[in-house]
């Protein structure tokens, strides 16, 4: 890599105010990676790490907009407009972009959860140009008329009925966060209320674009065979004439409450099998508690050795599947578990044997054996993760954007290497309490 | 990438890459439900995971001596293979490899967990129930292959599974764990020095034996189109599938195949995509997909439209199949889907993992292990007129199943009147487990 400041200096001598571009900092990324990162005078800031390893390159831009910033009776706003994103400009027409993309192989797609949107490219190295050029004309020129609305709409009302109305695991999930979060927007869900799908206007995409679509609400992700003076030199072009918002907002709802008392709903679903899901308010990603409880969950349901896994599928033979998972959130979130019970048996069965296993380890704490496979487990999973230039791009992207730290995977990496049965117990402590849960059981309705 | 021997006949493909303190090791073993004996199918799927079981009392299970060597192990199977993937960090190969050897090598079959497994297996199956998806998709496979040993799943029915005996186990396992019936593979933080006695002293005293495999007759489709119902009430929208006979991997024609079907349906910017989502936002997801293998696997497309757009989006769709198999792609979607399959070929083999995987496909089909380095001059040398003529006389419109997974009397309604049909049935989930 070239010296950054000879770099910017060359890359700024022309360059107007808004485009001009500045290292903020300089990092390991692994042990043989290196990764930038700069930013532009509109605020855009960009992560770069160069990696010859296969001629691919990935492009990725995380916006710091997801579902927790819409409002009520606009929800699954974000998710909404992630689709129109693809809908064209003035530059390139409606059906450009993929045109564009797929006539050169490459993988694109976008998608939204709580804290973020992203919208990510992977493709041969020499099309890198191509990635830049419709990226930076979709965040300031997208065209938007009735027509690509009505038909978008029903394309998403046709997503949230196969993942929510006419699938029992997505059904609970909704009730579950429902219930769990009454001021947080988590409480949502993030393709949005099927009545709110039906009422959005053509102001208030209009509104949403110029709110969040700005340079100084994103962040660009480039990771792959690159060559980093040219790729910022097209980034400036390409991005430096665009205006940074003022409209950013902050979130609309508030922070949740601390829950006093346990709470539970029962719904009747066309499903053979009883389910159980059961949410306890969970801290956020960046708290230092977040990798114990990860560590906590891989003892309980990571893999087919894991505790609860062995006893309610393998051994006792009560259900077909369960797991557990810590949400990765900006805010305090949920440790959500599920189990899916086999023909007969009642969800009352497995939620006994979870808070069974929760009290066992508040009681007896984890053998160091225990311990150290758990460790293992979950550093192979963040090492594998990052095999691919796109693998490595969203680490990084997704890090920044919820936590404020591109290499925060390496943090928790040394984290999961050195936690402690103390801490363990401490969050096993902590979080597993029956007065912070929120149980959904899942009753047989509807034959088959 | 480097090839050896084992002393045991088998193949052993190593792709080295220091980038990542991590190992993939594959085992292929060319079994698979192709050898299950007839009544009794799924008897190789319950091979395959019994050999997770069997550890004898008060020692770890073999799941828990993976993962604490902060391994990974998925065993998969399918018609032609059992294969086993996994993943450990570099400083553990050794006494991974050692144990995928004992694994293999040495199963116990026990009676007990047999039993646990089948009902394990009949759980499983019961959760298809939830999964409107799963049974299209089990609907369509019986429809297009009807009689032929494929139509069954992998993992067999609730009967087929309440077949399976021990001793059919312990005996397929003695008669098909051979070295010439293996394949291996490692990729990332390895060399062939390095793995090499590792996989000889666990393997190496396997006899060589020799690879045959059934061979199966080829599948075949009555003329006309078959509409069957799925019947299951209180859903807001359907999963419609639509298929026929596709490819077999030696067909000459597959390159040719695989360029028209991306055109027509493999892509977002397709002709199915674009008319059905982009234009009149029916369904979420459209796409089509060509199958090859050994012996002719299925062509199928694929939406899930509300009931309400269902009969208009199957008109739709029947338009597009017809036009596509008699009129052919334009010259400009052609190229374009070329386009698409060459550019896109770097990333099928951007780390060590894919780059083995796609080699050892090429080599348990019998190909030669470089054969994936020569996918794109094969794309490129497709012309318009092979790749029409290939679809116009692989893809039947007129022998086509076409099912559907909703409330039946609100769906034959809707279908029976489609073109070219001349059956209508309806059939309960539970008749697919």
């Amino acid at each position: 890599m070239s010296d950054p400041r000879a770099l910017a200096t060359r890359l700024n001598r022309h360059a107007p105010r808004r485009a001009r571009v500045r290292l903020e900092s300089e990092r390991a990324f692994g042990r043989a990676l290196t990764l930038r990162t700069w930013r532009l005078g509109n605020g855009l800031r960009i992560h770069v790490v160069p990696d010859s390893s296969a001629p691919v390159v990935a492009y990725q831009t995380w916006f710091r907009v997801g579902s927790r910033h819409e409002r009520a009776g606009k929800t699954g706003l974000a998710h909404f407009f992630e689709h129109l994103m693809f809908k064209g400009t003035a530059a390139y027409p409606q059906g450009q972009l993929d045109r564009l993309l797929e006539g050169v192989g490459a993988e694109t797609n976008a998608e939204t959860w709580t804290d973020w949107t992203r919208y990510y490219e992977t493709l041969p190295a020499a099309q890198l140009p191509l990635a830049i050029t419709l990226e930076s004309d979709r965040m300031q020129g997208l065209v938007l008329d009735t027509e690509q609305l009505e038909s978008e709409r029903e394309v998403v009302m046709s997503e949230r009925r196969d993942r929510v109305e006419d699938d029992v695991e997505g059904k609970a999930s909704e009730v579950l966060f429902e219930r769990a979060f009454q001021t947080h927007g988590y409480g949502w869900p993030t393709i949005g209320w099927m009545r709110d799908i039906e009422g959005y206007t053509l102001a208030d995409c209009h509104e949403f674009y110029r709110t969040f679509y700005a340079p100084n609400n994103a962040t660009l992700v480039v990771v792959g065979d690159l060559d980093e003076a040219t790729l910022l030199g097209l980034i400036q072009e390409g991005y430096g004439s665009i205006a940074s918002s003022r409209a950013s907002r902050s979130p609309q709802a508030g922070a949740e409450r601390t829950q006093g008392r346990a709470r539970r709903k029962q719904v009747k679903l066309p499903t053979v099998t009883e389910k159980l899901s059961i949410g306890l308010h969970a801290p956020r990603l960046g708290d230092p508690r977040w990798v114990a409880l990860s560590v906590l969950n891989d003892l309980l349901f990571g893999g087919r050795s894991s505790r609860l896994v062995k006893e309610l599928v393998l051994d006792d033979e009560i259900a077909t599947t369960c797991w557990g998972f810590v949400t990765p959130f900006a805010d305090p979130g949920l440790y959500e578990v599920w189990v899916s019970l086999r023909e007969g048996r009642r969800a009352e069965d497995a939620e006994k044997r979870v808070w069974a296993a929760f009290e066992r380890i508040q009681r007896d704490g984890v053998p160091e054996e225990e311990l150290a496979k758990s460790r293992h487990q979950l550093e192979l999973g963040m090492i594998s993760a990052m095999e691919t230039a796109g693998g490595k791009a969203e680490q990084i992207g997704f890090d920044d954007t919820v936590v404020g730290d591109p290499v925060a995977s390496f943090t928790r990496l040394e984290r999961y290497r050195t936690i402690t049965e103390d801490e363990v117990r401490a969050v096993a402590d902590e979080i597993l309490r029956k007065k912070s849960s929120t149980t959904v059981l899942v009753r047989r309705g509807g034959e088959r | 990438m480097e090839s050896v021997e084992l002393s045991c006949g088998s193949q052993v493909l190593i792709e080295e890459d220091r980038s990542l303190p991590i190992v993939d090791v594959a085992v292929l073993w060319r079994l698979g439900a192709i050898d299950d004996p007839e009544g009794s199918e799924g008897q190789a799927r319950m091979l395959a995971r019994l050999l997770r079981r069997g550890e004898p009392k008060g020692q770890p299970s073999i799941d828990e001596r993976v993962a604490r060597l902060g391994g990974r192990l998925a065993i998969t199977i399918g018609r032609n293979t059992v294969r086993l993937h996994g993943t450990v960090l570099a400083r553990h190969l050794d006494p991974f490899v050692e144990l995928l050897g004992e694994l293999l090598c040495s199963p116990r079959f026990r009676e007990t967990d047999l039993r646990r497994e089948k009902r394990r297996v009949r759980s499983e199956l019961d959760a298809v129930l939830d999964d409107d998806g799963s049974l299209a998709h089990r609907q369509l496979r019986r429809t297009i292959f009807g009689d032929h040993v494929v139509a069954t799943p992998v993992g067999g029915t609730h009967a087929s599974v309440g077949r399976i005996r021990r001793s059919a186990i312990a005996e397929m396992h003695a008669e098909a764990l051979t070295g010439r019936r293996l394949l291996f593979g490692a990729a990332g933080d390895v060399d062939a020095q390095t793995i090499t006695p590792m996989l000889e002293n666990a393997f190496g005293q396997l006899k060589k034996g020799r690879a045959n495999r059934p061979k199966l007759p080829a599948p075949k489709m009555a003329k006309g189109r078959r509409v069957v119902i799925v019947d299951k009430p209180d859903r807001t929208q359907t999963q419609l599938g639509m298929g026929t006979l596709g490819a077999r991997v030696g067909d000459p024609d597959l390159a040719a195949l695989v360029v028209g079907d991306t055109g027509f349906g493999g892509l977002f910017t397709a002709r199915l995509m674009q008319a059905v989502r982009e234009e009149r936002g029916w369904s979420y997801s459209a796409y089509s997909q060509l199958g090859a293998a050994v012996q002719r696997e299925a062509w199928a497309m694929w939406t899930h439209p509300s009931v309400a757009q269902l009969g208009d989006c199957a008109r739709l769709q029947l338009d597009l199949l017809e036009d596509w198999v008699s009129g052919g792609l334009k010259a400009t979607e052609i190229r374009f889907a070329k386009r698409y399959l060459v550019g896109s070929r770097c990333l099928d083999e951007d780390t060590a993992a894919r780059r083995l995987e796609l080699a050892l496909d090429a080599v348990n089909l019998g190909f030669p292990m470089d054969r994936p380095a020569g996918y794109t001059r094969r794309i490129r040398a497709v012309k318009r007129a092979d790749a029409n003529a290939a679809v116009a006389k692989r893809i039947d419109p007129k022998r086509l199943a076409i099912v559907a997974v909703g409330e039946a009397k609100t769906l034959v309604p809707l279908l029976e009147g489609l073109p070219g049909v001349v059956d209508v049935q309806v059939t309960k989930p539970r008749s697919l487990l």
